[in-house]
Formats: C-alpha cells, sequence, structure tokens
C-alpha cells in the first residue's frame, strides 16, 4: 500500500538493483550506482541515505546487521541495508512496466540510445 | 584540499539542520560517508567535485525533509477534512429524506427546539440588551451610587467623599421631578432632575451640542435637555443652545443636549441646575450621590472606608426599631437593574430546564430512531463502515431536522423578544435594544448545534453500539431503558416546571386578591401640579381646587371626587411623624405616615368610613382622621372619636407637640401595593393648606376607564396651562403594581405549558414506538382472544408507573428547587403540598393521555393482517 506514493525514479531503481545483489552500506552503493549508471546517477551522501530513509519506511528494504567489526576506515559509521521480499516484488513489478514498454517501442523500431 | 574543510563542516551544520528524525537515523552515517565519499575521488579536482556535490544535494534533502514533515501533516488534514464533508453531505442529504418521510418526528424535534431554543435565545437577547450591554456612559464600569441602606443617598458632605484616594468626580442630583413644559400653547409633562455642576462629568456623559452644566450655572436656571426633548420640543434645531425652556412658567436657558440614550436618572428628560425648585418635586429630600472611581477595583476599600467614617460620625444606639444603615457603593448597571436581576435570574433557571428537557426528548427521538433502523446499521458496520464515520453520518442526520428547528426557534425569539420589549419598564437602561441581533442568531444556532451533536451524539452512538451488538437482545434492553429513563427525567423536570410555574400563579391570585383597604374598582386617579405662576398661595390654590372638583362632579358618570395629596399606590413620599396620646410616656409614641384629603376623598377611594365625621370641627382643636391601625396602636379598643392626639411637627419656630382632635377613623389601606407594609396613617383636611401637588380620585357609577379623557380635557379646561399626570385607572394602577408577578407567572406558565408539551410528546413518541414494536404480540394475543380494552388499559398501566417514577423524581426535586422562589411568593409556601398534588396529578393525567393516544391503535390491529405481516 505504501508502495504507491512512492514514485520509481532512475536513483531509486539503481540502489534498488544494487540491494538486489545482496546487503550493501553507503559507500559501496554510492560506487556501484556510479558504476551501473556510468555517472549519469549522482547521489550525494545524505540524498542517499534520505532516499533509503524513505524506500525503508515503504518496508521495500531493511537495515541489515552487516559483516561486524572491521579494520576498514568509516567502517564502524556504515549503515547495511538489504531489499526486502515486498521490495523484490514492487521492483520486479516496476521492470515489467518498462519491459513492457521497451518492447513496445522496440516494436515501433525505436531504439535506445545509451 | 584547500576546499574540503570548509565544505566539509558546512555539510555538517546542513545535516544538523535536518529534522531530528533524519539527524537521528542518518546524520552521523551521512558525515561519515562524505568524508569516506569525498576521500574516494581519483583527483583533487573529483574529490571537490564530490564535495560541492554533496554540499549541494544536502540542501536539496534539507528542504525535502522539512516539507515532508510540515506539509504532509496538513495534506491528511485536508483529506481529513474532504472526508468528513462528504460523510456530512451523505448525512445531511439522507436527514433531509427523513423530514419528508418521518414528519411527526420531525414536527417533534423542530416544536422541541422552536421552544427550547427559543425561549434560551430569547431570554440571552434581552439579558444582553439590560445586562450586558454597553451603557451610554464613558467607562459606566467605574460609576458608582452611593447607596445607603435602601435609599440612595450621599455619605456625608461631597467635599469629603470627593477627597478619598481613588474617587475621581463626585456628582450629586435630586431625581423623581416633573413639570408641565410649554411650547406655544401646548403643554407636556417632562421628567426632570436637579444635578451638581460634576453630574456629567461623574457620569461620564457625552453632548450633542453645546456643553455640561458648570459651576457658573448655579442659581441661573440652567439646563441640559436630553435628545429626544431636543427633538420634541425644538425640532431638532441647531441653534437650540442659548434658547428657552419653559418649566412651569419659569424661563431654563438650554446649555447642551445630551446624546442619545442618555437618561439617567428615573428616565430624566432635563436636567436642571442647581439649587432645587422644590415646586417640581413636592417633597425632595436630600442630595444622592454617584462617584466616578479611577478604578472599579478600588470599590470595596472606597466603601469600607465610607462604613468607618459613618460608624465614628454615627453617636449611640439606633432607636428602637431602627437599624443604622451602612453606606454602599453600587455599580451603576446593578443600581438600574436591581429589581430585574432576580426575575431574570428565575426566568434563566426556567429556560435552563426545559432546555435540558428539550435535549432529553431529542435523545429520546433519535434514539428511537437509529432503534428503527439497527439492521441497516449493522449491515453497514459489516461492510466496513468505521465507526467515527457512521456516527458521523448520523449525527449530520439531525443537522437537517435541527436546522428547521433552528429557524423556527428564532423566529420564536424574535416574537417573545418584540413582547418582551414592548412590556419591560421604558426607563430601564437598553430596554430599546431588546430584539434579535446577530448575535442571539448566532447563540441560536450555537444552542441548536449544541443539542444536535450533544444530545444526536448520545443517540448516535447508541446506534453504532446496537450496530455491533452480539445477540442483540441486551443491547436492545439497554436501549430501551435508556428511553424510559429519559422520559422520567422529562416528567421530573416538567413536573418541577409545572410546580413552579403553580406557586407563582397562586402566589399572582392571592397578590391580585389581597384586600389593599380601599376600591380601586370603578375609580381613578390624576395628578396635577400647580405652577406657582398659575396659584401664588394657598388660598389660591384652595379656589382652584374648589372650581376643578365642581367641575370633575358635573361630569356624566361620576359619583364623587376626592382630592389628596398623594393618591394610592403613586410614586412619592409622604412624611412620617410622632404621634401620641396627650400624656402620654415616649414609649407608647406611635410614627404615621401624614396625608392631605377631603371628606370626599374616603368615599371616592372606596376607603371604608369606620366611626365618627370626618374633618367635623370641634371645639378650638383642628380635627383629623386617623386610621384603624393608628386608633388601635394608641387607643386599643377605646373609641378616638373625640379625643385629642398630639404630633411632634414643626410649629414655625421648633418641633413642638401640637394637638388634634380625632374626627373620624377610617379602615387603613396598603398605599403602596399589595406587597408593600401597612403603615399607619393621619390624614388632614387637604383645604386647610393644599401644596402645589395634588392627586384626585374620581369615582364612577360604572367603569372608570371611559372616564380618563374627559377628566383630562376637563382640568384642561380650567386652567389649560395645568396638565395633568399619572391619570389612570386605580385597577389599572393596581395591575401595574402587579406587572412583575403576572409576567413571572405568565412566563412561568408558558415554560411549565411548553415543558408539559415536550414531556408528553416524548412519552407519546416511546409508547408509539413500542405498540409499533409488540405489534404482531398484540395480534397474537387478541387472536387468542385478548380483549382490546384490556391491552390498552396494561400500556397505560406500564405508561403510568413511567410517570409515577417521574414524580418519585421530581417532588424532591422541586421542594430543594422552589427555594429559590420563596422571596417571590405571596401568601403561600414553596413547599405548598395542593399545588405539588396538582402538578403531580398534571403529569400523571399528561401520561394517561400521551400512552392512551397511541396505544388506541391496538383495538384497530387485525390479527390475521399482523400475523401475515411478519
Amino acid at each position: 500500500m505504501a508502495s504507491q506514493k512512492l514514485r520509481m525514479t532512475p536513483a531509486i531503481m539503481h540502489l534498488l538493483l544494487s540491494l538486489a545483489e545482496g546487503e550493501s552500506h553507503g559507500y559501496a552503493l554510492l560506487s556501484d550506482m556510479d558504476r551501473r549508471s556510468r555517472g549519469a546517477v549522482n547521489l550525494g551522501p545524505s540524498s542517499l541515505y534520505y532516499t533509503l530513509g524513505r524506500l525503508a519506511d515503504h518496508g521495500l528494504i531493511e537495515e541489515a546487521e552487516g559483516p561486524g567489526a572491521s579494520d576498514e576506515p568509516h567502517a564502524e559509521q556504515r549503515r547495511y541495508f538489504r531489499m526486502t521480499d515486498v521490495g523484490r516484488e514492487w521492483l520486479e513489478s516496476e521492470l515489467g512496466v518498462l519491459t513492457d514498454i521497451v518492447d513496445q517501442a522496440r516494436a515501433l523500431g525505436l531504439r535506445a540510445e545509451h | 584540499m584547500g576546499t574540503r574543510a570548509p565544505l566539509e563542516r558546512l555539510h555538517a551544520l546542513l545535516i544538523r539542520l535536518h529534522p531530528s528524525r533524519f539527524r537521528a537515523r542518518f546524520g552521523p552515517p551521512s558525515q561519515s560517508l562524505f568524508v569516506e565519499w569525498v576521500s574516494g575521488g581519483a583527483t583533487d579536482d573529483e574529490k571537490r567535485s564530490r564535495a560541492q556535490l554533496a554540499v549541494l544535494e544536502a540542501c536539496a534533502t534539507l528542504l525535502s525533509a522539512w516539507r515532508e514533515l510540515l506539509v504532509a501533516p496538513v495534506h491528511r488534514l485536508g483529506r481529513a477534512v474532504l472526508g468528513a464533508g462528504e460523510i456530512g453531505r451523505q448525512g445531511f442529504v439522507a436527514g433531509w429524506r427523513g423530514i419528508r418521510t418521518r414528519p411527526m418526528q420531525t414536527v417533534v424535534v423542530v416544536l422541541t427546539l422552536a421552544i427550547a431554543v427559543g425561549a434560551n435565545a430569547s431570554l440571552f437577547a434581552v439579558a444582553r440588551a439590560l445586562l450586558i450591554r454597553a451603557l451610554p456612559y464613558e467607562h459606566a464600569d467605574r460609576v458608582v451610587i452611593a447607596d445607603r441602606g435602601g435609599m440612595v443617598s450621599m455619605s456625608g458632605p461631597r467635599e469629603e467623599f470627593e477627597s478619598m484616594p481613588g474617587v475621581e468626580v463626585v456628582g450629586q442630583y435630586f431625581d423623581g421631578g416633573s413639570a408641565s413644559l410649554t411650547t406655544g400653547d401646548a403643554a407636556a409633562r417632562v421628567k426632570l432632575a436637579h444635578v451638581s455642576a460634576r453630574f456629567f462629568d461623574a457620569l461620564g456623559v457625552h453632548f450633542v451640542r453645546g456643553r455640561a452644566l458648570t459651576e457658573d450655572d448655579t442659581g441661573t436656571r440652567s439646563a441640559v435637555i436630553g435628545h429626544a426633548l431636543w427633538q420634541d420640543a425644538f425640532a431638532g434645531a441647531d441653534d437650540v443652545v442659548g434658547r428657552t425652556l419653559e418649566l412651569n412658567g419659569l424661563d431654563y436657558r438650554v446649555v447642551g443636549v445630551a446624546s442619545p440614550e442618555v437618561s439617567y436618572p428615573s428616565a430624566a428628560q432635563a436636567w436642571l441646575s442647581l439649587p432645587v425648585e422644590s415646586q417640581f418635586f413636592g417633597m425632595a429630600y436630600g442630595a444622592k450621590g454617584l462617584a466616578r472611581l479611577a478604578s472599579i477595583a478600588d470599590r470595596a476599600s472606597i466603601e469600607a472606608k465610607m462604613v468607618e467614617e459613618s460608624l465614628a460620625e454615627s453617636s449611640g444606639e439606633a432607636p428602637p426599631g431602627f437599624s443604622r444603615p451602612s453606606p454602599r457603593l453600587v455599580p451603576l448597571r446593578a443600581h438600574l437593574v436591581r429589581d430585574l436581576s432576580g426575575p431574570l435570574g428565575i426566568l434563566a433557571g426556567a429556560a435552563s430546564l426545559v432546555f435540558v428537557l428539550g435535549g432529553l426528548n431529542l435523545a429520546g427521538v433519535w434514539t428511537s430512531q437509529v432503534v428503527g433502523r439497527r439492521r441497516e446499521l449493522t449491515m453497514r458496520r459489516a461492510l466496513g463502515a468505521s465507526r467515527l464515520r457512521l456516527c458521523g453520518q448520523l449525527v449530520a442526520e439531525t443537522l437537517a431536522v435541527t436546522g428547521l428547528g433552528c429557524v423556527a426557534a428564532l423566529a420564536v425569539a424574535a416574537l417573545v423578544t418584540e413582547a418582551a420589549r414592548t412590556r419591560l419598564p421604558g426607563e430601564l437602561p437598553g430596554v430599546s435594544a431588546v430584539g434579535v441581533e446577530p448575535l442571539t442568531i448566532l447563540v441560536g444556532f450555537l444552542l441548536s448545534g449544541l443539542m444536535a451533536v450533544g444530545f444526536g451524539g448520545l443517540a448516535a452512538w447508541r446506534g453504532v453500539r446496537l450496530s455491533e451488538a452480539r445477540g442483540g437482545r441486551g443491547a436492545s434492553q439497554r436501549t430501551h431503558r435508556a428511553q424510559v429513563g429519559l422520559v422520567i427525567a422529562q416528567g421530573a423536570l416538567a413536573l418541577v416546571l409545572l410546580i413552579g410555574a403553580g406557586l407563582m400563579v397562586r402566589s399572582f391570585q392571592n397578590l391580585a386578591s389581597e384586600g389593599l383597604g380601599f376600591e380601586p374598582e370603578h375609580s381613578l386617579s390624576l395628578r396635577i401640579f400647580l405652577p406657582e405662576a398659575e396659584a401664588p398661595d394657598a388660598d389660591s390654590r384652595r379656589d382652584y381646587l374648589t372650581e376643578l372638583e365642581q367641575a370633575l362632579a358635573e361630569l356624566p358618570g361620576v359619583w364623587s371626587v376626592g382630592i389628596t395629596d398623594l393618591p394610592p399606590l403613586s410614586d412619592g413620599m409622604s412624611g412620617g411623624f410622632s404621634v401620641r396620646r396627650p400624656g402620654q410616656a415616649d414609649e407608647r409614641e406611635q410614627v404615621a405616615i401624614f396625608s392631605r384629603a377631603t371628606t370626599e376623598y374616603f368615599a371616592a377611594a372606596g376607603i371604608p368610613l369606620l366611626a365618627g365625621e370626618p374633618f367635623a370641627e370641634s371645639g378650638a382643636e383642628r380635627s383629623v382622621v386617623i386610621d384603624a391601625a393608628l386608633a388601635e396602636a394608641l387607643f386599643g379598643e377605646t373609641s378616638p372619636v373625640g379625643e385629642l392626639i398630639e404630633f411632634h411637627s414643626w410649629d414655625g419656630e421648633a418641633m413642638a407637640w401640637r394637638p388634634f382632635t380625632v374626627s373620624a377613623v377610617v379602615g387603613s389601606i396598603l398605599s403602596g401595593g399589595p406587597r408593600s407594609r401597612p403603615t399607619r396613617r393621619i390624614y388632614m383636611d387637604v383645604r386647610s393648606g393644599p401644596g402645589p401637588t395634588i392627586g384626585i380620585v374620581v369615582r364612577a357609577g360604572g367603569p372608570a376607564g371611559g372616564l380618563l379623557d374627559s377628566v383630562r380635557e376637563t382640568v384642561a379646561s380650567v386652567n389649560p396651562r395645568v396638565v395633568p399626570f399619572d391619570v389612570r385607572t386605580l385597577d389599572a394602577a393596581v395591575a401595574d403594581s402587579l406587572a412583575t408577578d403576572r409576567a413571572l407567572a405568565a412566563i412561568g406558565s408558558g415554560f411549565s405549558a411548553a415543558a408539559a408539551l415536550v414531556a408528553g410528546l416524548g412519552l407519546y413518541g416511546l409508547i408509539a414506538q413500542q405498540v409499533a414494536r409488540r405489534r404482531r404480540e398484540f395480534g397474537v394475543r387478541l387472536a387468542l382472544g385478548a380483549m382490546p380494552n384490556r391491552l390498552i388499559l396494561a400500556v397505560v398501566r406500564r405508561a403510568g408507573w413511567l410517570g409515577a417514577a417521574a414524580i418519585g423524581l421530581g417532588v424532591p426535586g422541586t421542594l430543594l428547587g422552589a427555594r429559590v422562589l420563596e422571596s417571590r411568593l405571596f401568601g403561600i409556601a414553596s413547599t405548598d403540598l395542593a399545588t405539588i398534588v396538582a402538578g403531580a396529578s398534571f403529569v400523571l393525567g399528561m401520561t394517561v393521555v400521551a400512552s392512551w393516544i397511541p396505544a388506541r391503535s391496538i383495538a384497530f390491529v387485525d390479527p390475521r393482517e399482523s400475523l401475515a405481516a411478519e
């Protein structure tokens, strides 16, 4: 019910795709999103956490405990997240819509540019 | 690297500015991620670029987070309001449909609201105009009247009072005067006051023309006139200041015109400069005082100081039978409405009871409606309608019919306030403003809304509970018990009002039938004032009176004409004197009121002559007439006729005991009306020294009302410059003296009739509903051979028990509540058994009738039809 009020944006799509691979933390998510979008989607630290907070409020992701103690710098402040079943279901349904749109575009002979 | 540190601090600051919810969850991780993310940049440029982007993004999230926090609740509220509006709209439409489909219930609800809200709204309108509305004086809340034990009077010399801390200005006045105003050939009676120079400052009067009286006006015959007199006598002329006002043949120079509505004291139309012109007042006693205080909060302390000084000044004990009154400072408004607050309090109590009773009735009607819709409500609950939604819609349904009732109530309020405005004494401040104003309409709406939301809400909640009840029977019984309780409470309240009204009516009857010692039937009275210019001495006044007496006696239908100084039931003062038998000890002295009369006066006023012949000359002493009460006090059982009495009076040089012969004894009278205290009285022959103020009583062979005009014309024909005033039949004078009691009895009866009607409607509704619900049962019982009359009797008997319960509850309530009436009752106790029994019988009778009407339908139940219907 809550997910109806959340609009799917490229940033959310990339975040969910990253989390679909498994639980992750802020820095890894920013790096992964940068890589996936080839620099097209940029989020800063506060925007990332703001978006993650909204996804968590809608039950699409949840906080995870993480791997435990680590020697890496900033490891103590890292927050880990993982996708919930609801989140996976919502992502798949949104991807279905996108796939349908892409199929229809292809049927019209249109090609996506990268 | 040089710009990273400031951007990091800026980012940290922006994170701190986020709402606490975000800060608590993601504040430290965000800042930590900032550092980690910026450090991860490959080059310095990339690091700087990342830092700048992070700061910009922090700004964006800052705005988003706060917007979400602040705007989202507004959105939610808006949605809730829209939802409530929709519920209300649906309910209102359903309620409007119900008005047409349930006409009987609609009539009951509208009538109930019209009575309950109408009574309270009109009482509010009257109370607001009289008690709450601003007085036409500047900062009137700081004006106080110096009151000395019931008689308004200055306490001590003005200078001493004025020098007290907290007292700003002190004014003095003599009120109750009147004079004939001559304009061209016409003459009219004008009410007057003599006032000191600072009177207007103390009262806070504004002037539309000219100025207030000043010290320089003292002794110059100057006058301030009222706004109405300016319009009537000078046609609102702009050049009124400096013109002349002719009062009793004396010229007064107009110095100012007071603003509209200024009429203090005693509905004065003109205020004259000092010294007092005694001919305007007859017997004017000392000056009265009013003061403007710096703050009304100082009133108590100033009053306490006055009491202290008064005690210090008074030496010795008060004479036996007299108490030494303490000075009091009474706020102006309290002084003006002193006679009204008691009756208004009683009416407010009655109106509150009617309001509660009306509310109980509405709760009963609306409860019976929701009981009838139990299936529908249960189904809607089962389909997911929330309690709040159902309750809201049921309340909204009551709003449509409440709106109709509110309109009816405002119409009732308009009628009642108009009736009140025309019947209240015109000199009360604010009487002209009594009416349905926007605020009264608002009060009507609020009271109606209160009824709908309060009592409609009770019924709606009952309906919601019913819709959720499993098994149903217990809930139905609880609802039925609640309805029965409502009907009993209504009956009890109606009984309280009925008994209260009964007591007021009986009290009024006692007052009306109380013997006054004179016979008002077929008599009329009038007063005249003989201006000095018309009759300067006692001889000319005597001649005038003889001529007038003869002219009046020649009128067709006139039996006798009597002359006195103050006719019965007239406002004015008569002097009191000490009276004794010669040689009697001081303690046997009596205080008697001194009056003047002609021999014919006693016959004209219907005062019985008990012994002797009035004013028959006997020897050298002048003769007097005494009344029976004084005769008994001085002479006991022996006849006083021919005996000497002495009274203590001024003989021109000093106070001395002067002897008089008692020529006759007449009956005692209650000259102030049935509530007045009996006074002992001495009459002297009016011809021995008539004063300028004269009262005339005329007895006719039949109703005296038809003679009023011809009496006025006769007075005018004898001397056109003498204007009669207070011309009225004595019957009308008696009725005037009982006006408040009559109004209370009438309004109380109206309230109690309304209460009985409302309670009866409530009982009718309950029994009708029960009979309708038990129709099948009655059908079966009739099919089995039950007699219809026995079934009807059973229903009526059951209702009778409700009536008995109402009486059981109402009688103790009445015994407690009727005490507030005690001070207004005359010749009847608040616990009068006959009235209580009559009230209880009425409630019982009403119960029987209200249940018998719907129960009658049992006789028309067709057993086959009622069985088939189920």
